[in-house]
């Protein structure tokens, strides 16, 4: 089955986790800009941030036969960084609009403050500028207000629920999310947000519609490989196979879809690996001999 | 906004370490300053390798001099100057710096370095005018490493107008450097002093998410609020919801009423 991991922080990651995805059939991954464990102090170092998801790292998927796209904005911690936030907010525009941006993200609340209020709303503001859907992260502390109080902000600035997918849902969250039109998003963690079980619970009550799961792996402790161990754990406890293609694949396509940068056509086409390329001169190998997989070869 | 909370210069000296200190910071801060830096002086001092004395008095020298220049350096270099064992105080050692206002629980999870580069802060924030000590300590802390940024959260209550910290002090709760986490959160008098009440409970409420004995925040009781109170039963119900236990000492906030702010 060909799987899609919706919220993965792949800069972190190493390629033996790009092999081991590529082999349990993860095809396609959104990676959205967030924090690095600790604040910036430079807006510039955002600047080329954004410019690696959109350059080495959609390079290096791709030697791995995984479409690689990406979601930017100032993530809502560092929102309350006034060294860097309005400066990241000022220079969204210039790569919003790039290929493979398939949304505004992770955006959303932290500690709830007035910034995170401004922010939120500014770039969901942008969102619509850019005709891009909006990628929502919710708290860790306090999450049922904060999931509560970004539902009543996308309504107060009048964003169109069915273009915002809200993650990192809970028991809590997840019946106030699908009582809007938003999206639900599940992060599959080995220790904190949700665990394989209590997701297989979650689709047994909700159904799969507007269902989504990630990994949300990242520099923590996190595992890539949660998406294709959900979806073990959902066929053991007999969920049938079109559901679970629902939640792993047909709605994160149609979601990020609706930015009009991600092509289902050629996501379902082949996937060819040409280990061959370089990418500003550099390459993923290290002496290994180069893979080359339904790619051309020079002469054909 | 900063929250400053029964500090005027009529508290009584002596009450607590906590209370005690605030007093003395609204009378007479920089006598005060001056006497946490000999303090402390003498503790680090006595620790000392006798090569590494040489350096301290030098450096101590030039910075409680008219230069603040250095300071970054001489900040880092400590540790390897000083070492990083536990302070281990004898009891006048300990007595009298808390006499002087630092908080019990912090000194004694101390160490060395951790106290020369709380001496070495104090030593720059003496009596200059128009030395621009926010910069200088934001500075310090955005370029040290995690035991430097540990160091200067620990000084933070010291320092003379504590309450222009609050930004750097909200910005560490937000790490997910434990330790540094910790450095602010736990045994610190800052928070519960200065932190306004979205950004203590926003602590607090971390604190039981990454398992941090709430005893170990200081003057926790005293900024119980129905907010806070509504943020721990909510923290509750959504472990409970999730199948996973609900930290016991999550009780020193659920069942105080809570005051208002």
């Amino acid at each position: 089955m060909r799987m899609f991991d919706p919220h993965i922080h792949m800069t972190s990651r190493t390629t033996l986790d790009y092999q081991a995805m590529a082999d349990a059939g993860i095809t396609a991954v959104v990676e959205p800009s967030f924090w690095l464990g600790q604040p910036r102090t430079h807006v510039g170092t955002f600047e080329d941030y954004f410019r690696g998801l959109l350059g080495w790292e959609r390079f290096r998927a791709s030697q791995f036969g995984i479409h690689h796209y990406c979601t930017l904005s100032i993530n809502p911690k560092e929102a309350n960084n006034a060294r860097v936030a309005q400066g990241v907010i000022d220079l969204l525009p210039r790569y919003l609009s790039k290929d493979g941006v398939v949304a505004v993200g992770e955006i959303g609340y932290d500690d709830m403050t007035a910034e995170e209020d401004k922010y939120f709303a500014a770039q969901l503001e942008l969102a619509i500028r850019f005709d891009l859907p909006a990628l929502v992260h919710t708290p860790h502390r306090d999450k049922k207000r904060g999931t509560e109080r970004t539902l009543a902000l996308v309504r107060d600035v009048g964003f169109p629920e069915e273009r915002v997918l809200v993650d990192h849902n809970t028991e809590e969250t997840l019946p106030l999310v699908l009582a809007t039109a938003c999206w639900a998003g599940h992060s599959i963690y080995p220790f904190t947000k949700m665990d394989e079980a209590r997701m297989v619970a979650l689709v047994r009550k909700y159904g799969a519609a507007r269902i989504l799961v990630n990994s949300a792996a990242d520099w923590g402790v996190s595992d890539p490989l949660k998406v294709p161990k959900t979806v073990a754990a959902m066929r053991e406890a007999g969920i049938d196979e079109a559901a679970i293609e629902t939640i792993v694949w047909r709605n994160p396509v149609a979601f990020f879809g609706q930015s009009g940068k991600l092509d289902a056509a050629e996501l379902e086409g082949s996937t060819d690996v040409d280990q061959r390329q370089l990418f500003e001169g550099n390459s993923v190998l290290r002496g290994q001999t180069p893979v080359v997989q339904g790619a051309r070869k020079p002469g054909e | 906004m900063p929250r400053t909370r029964g500090a005027s210069a009529s508290t009584p000296k002596g009450l607590n370490a906590f209370d005690g200190m605030r007093g003395i910071w609204d009378s007479t801060a920089m006598t005060s300053t001056q006497g946490l830096v000999d303090g402390l002086d003498a503790v680090v001092t006595r620790r000392f390798a006798a090569s590494g004395v040489a350096w301290w008095r030098q450096t101590l020298e030039r910075l409680t001099g008219a230069d603040p220049g250095g300071l970054a350096e001489a900040f880092t270099a400590a540790s390897r100057k000083v070492g990083r064992q536990p302070l281990a105080l004898t009891a006048d050692e300990r007595h009298a710096l808390t006499r002087l206002g630092m908080a019990e629980a912090m000194i004694d999870r101390s160490t060395t370095d951790e106290a020369a580069r709380i001496a070495l802060l104090l030593a720059v924030a003496v009596g200059k005018d128009g030395l621009d000590l926010e910069r200088l300590v934001d500075d310090v802390y955005q370029s040290g490493d995690n035991s430097e940024r540990q160091a200067v959260l620990r000084a933070l209550a010291l320092l003379p107008e504590p309450e222009r910290f609050v930004t750097l002090a909200a910005e560490a709760c937000r790490s997910h450097v434990q330790p540094l986490f910790e450095a602010i959160a736990c045994e610190n008098p800052y928070p519960a002093a200065h932190f306004p009440e979205l950004n203590f409970n926003q602590m607090v409420i971390k604190a039981l998410f990454t398992g941090v004995p709430l005893a170990r925040v200081i003057g926790l009781a005293a900024r119980i609020t129905p907010e806070l109170v509504r943020m721990a039963n909510d923290y509750a119900s959504e472990r409970t919801a999730a199948g996973r236990s609900v930290p016991p000492d999550i009780a020193l906030i659920t069942s105080a009423g809570g005051h208002r702010p």
